[in-house]
């Protein structure tokens, strides 16, 4: 029609969106969060995406979901699982992990 | 008795100024000598009927600006048309075989239209395969043909190519519709469809949009609208009754 600029632009087939390339990143995605609950109880060292953090024990599976995933499906994903603990920790009758998320470390802040 | 006592009133009030029993047939003589008392007595005649005129046609004013706003309860018909969703409207885009696709191609049958993009992580597969599920059911059970139809709100990576590629995976049956970005913005505007861009991260971004499904009637006029929440069963469900209530 003539609003891409090139034929072959216009003739590309994204194909990491297809069927066969979107359920493999449904499984790297599945694989990497079943991963992260699974180590849920070691310290989370690793920086993923939109402040999510994971342990050292999933990197292997953060890989690949990186790779069989279009960077900013993972960005969703990672916001969208970031989402579904922040509802849980609400939800969760457990009393430790319920309410507000407590700092780290105490203030140092001194006058 | 009210009434009585009410002229005696006004007489002996104007009996104080005239200085007479009989105030009609004194009111002409008096009339020249006395002009200034004469003057004030017709102003305070007058002034109560005036008002009273005033306040009764205000009355009557708001009684009929009332009754003609207000809307009669047994209307049928109006109700009927209110109730369908105020949206729709011409479009000229292009198919996936890059041939000129209108409105007026769809007419005649029933319609089922999406608003997507390719490059969905998760929610458009999943509405188009809830929208084909549905579809089956319809045609297979009902012996109904409904017309599915994408549109993509994002013609930038959408070509027709891609979009024939990506809908085939689906049901081959899917008219997938692009376009020029002015004419893919008219036809969301018509349909009050939001869509932005977010998230860009180097040259790939998402976007964010509002997830319904139209039912078409056979004029392309709107007849319901579905959110993310349908699922299949309910959809086909919902449907029907559509068809139903429309065709009687």
């Amino acid at each position: 029609m003539g609003w891409w600029t090139k034929r072959e632009e216009a003739e590309a087939v994204h194909l990491d969106v297809l069927s066969k390339a979107r359920n493999a990143c449904y499984k790297a995605r599945d694989a990497f969060y079943a991963c992260v609950e699974k180590e849920s109880s070691k310290n989370p060292t690793e920086i993923a995406s939109v402040g999510l953090l994971y342990p050292a024990q999933c990197k292997q599976f953060r890989a690949n979901f990186e790779k069989q995933c279009r960077p900013t499906w993972v960005k969703h994903f990672d916001r969208q699982y970031c989402a579904k603990k922040r509802l849980q920790r609400l939800l969760d009758s457990d009393d430790q992990k319920k309410g507000p998320i407590s700092l780290p470390q105490p203030s140092t802040f001194k006058p | 008795m009210y009434l009585l006592r009410h002229c005696s009133f006004w007489n002996f009030q104007s009996c104080g100024y005239s200085t007479s029993h009989n105030f009609r047939r004194e009111k002409p003589k008096q009339l020249n000598p006395l002009p200034d008392k004469s003057h004030s007595r017709s102003w305070s005649d007058y002034i109560v009927p005036v008002a009273f005129l005033m306040v009764a046609g205000a009355g009557v004013a708001i009684h009929y600006n009332d009754e003609r706003r207000a809307t009669p309860k047994g209307a049928g018909g109006a109700a009927k048309t209110i109730s369908r969703p105020a949206v729709g409207g011409p479009f000229k885009l292009v198919n996936t075989n890059n041939q000129i696709v209108t409105d007026r191609d769809f007419r005649g049958n029933w319609t089922l239209l999406y608003f997507g993009y390719t490059s969905s992580p998760d929610v458009d597969p999943m509405e188009i395969q809830k929208m084909v599920r549905a579809i089956d059911v319809l045609e297979k059970e009902h012996n109904m043909k409904v017309n599915l139809v994408f549109i993509t709100l994002d013609p930038e990576r959408d070509s027709p190519w891609h979009l024939r590629a990506y809908l085939k995976e689906f049901d081959p049956k899917i008219v997938g519709l692009t376009g020029p970005i002015d004419a893919i913005r008219q036809v969301a505007h018509e349909y009050r469809v939001f869509f932005k861009r977010v998230g860009e991260d180097n040259q790939d971004y998402l976007v964010e949009s509002s997830h319904n499904l139209y039912l078409m009637d056979p004029n392309m006029e709107p007849v319901k609208l579905f959110g993310v929440e349908y699922d299949a069963e309910q959809l086909c469900y919902d449907i029907l009754q559509g068809i139903k209530s429309v065709s009687g």
